[in-house]
């Protein structure tokens, strides 16, 4: 602490300005690094979230997928149950 | 991840396991993992396929039916191939159930993250139980 008064005594308003501008400086560095660490946090944020997504939309392709092909196979047996019921019909008939 | 999307896809996974027709498919190198695999559809009355080495996506799409689950073990020469593989089942064919096994918890992390729709499980932690409640208990008579 003396030395800084020492140095302000000598040096007046110039040490004044030194010490205020290394003071600046530091803030802005602060500054700067907690910009960085917020960016790369929204950064990471967002790629987990896309990352979500896409699992999100693949499920609800894979779900509808898995449908689609119940429904087809359903659609096969209804078919061929039709089938053999009019056989069978055409069959009691003769 | 997200809880609710979490739970979104393990749903979506059982249903898939309920209403999917196909067979199991082993990937893999390790015998004794192949043999309790071996074992737990035998038990529960699934069919298994079995390849040493992977195989291509595209001719996964060909099998009628497509495999119900994909059960891979960790490539430990190469972890890129593992990945490409899991990367082409995402996208080529998201209906099949795909498990990675593997020994490391990094590996395991890792994937975990890349796809969030694939069940890891460390080697010799808890696999056994793990298929026992991922197979549907309406299999469960077999057993006795």
């Amino acid at each position: 602490m003396e030395e800084i008064v020492m140095l302000l005594e000598k040096y007046g308003a110039w040490a004044l300005v030194v010490f205020l501008s290394m003071g600046i400086c530091r803030l802005l560095k602060e500054g700067r690094a907690a910009l960085k660490e917020k960016d790369n946090l929204i950064e990471q944020m967002s790629r987990e979230q896309r990352t979500e997504i896409v699992a999100v939309v693949r499920e609800c392709t894979a779900i509808l997928t898995t449908v689609s092909d119940f429904l087809d196979r359903y659609e096969r047996y209804f078919d061929q149950h039709t089938i053999e019921l009019e056989k069978k019909q055409r069959e009691k008939h003769e | 991840m997200n809880r609710t999307v979490s739970q979104f896809l393990s749903a979506g996974r059982r249903f898939r396991f309920h209403q999917l027709k196909g067979d199991f498919l082993f990937i893999g190198r390790d015998p004794e993992l192949k043999e309790t695999i071996e074992y737990c559809m035998d038990k529960f009355g699934f069919s298994l396929k079995s390849y040493s080495c992977l195989v291509s996506t595209s001719s996964l799409s060909f099998l009628n039916p497509i495999p119900k689950c994909i059960i891979l073990e960790e490539d430990h020469e190469d972890l890129s191939r593992t990945e490409r593989f899991l990367a082409s089942v995402d996208v080529r064919i998201p209906k099949t159930i795909a498990i990675l096994v593997t020994n490391e918890i990094s590996v395991a992390k890792r994937f975990r993250e890349m796809f969030p729709r694939l069940t890891v499980v460390l080697k010799g932690s808890g696999f056994h139980d793990l298929l026992m409640t991922v197979l549907p208990k309406k299999f469960d008579f077999k057993r006795e």
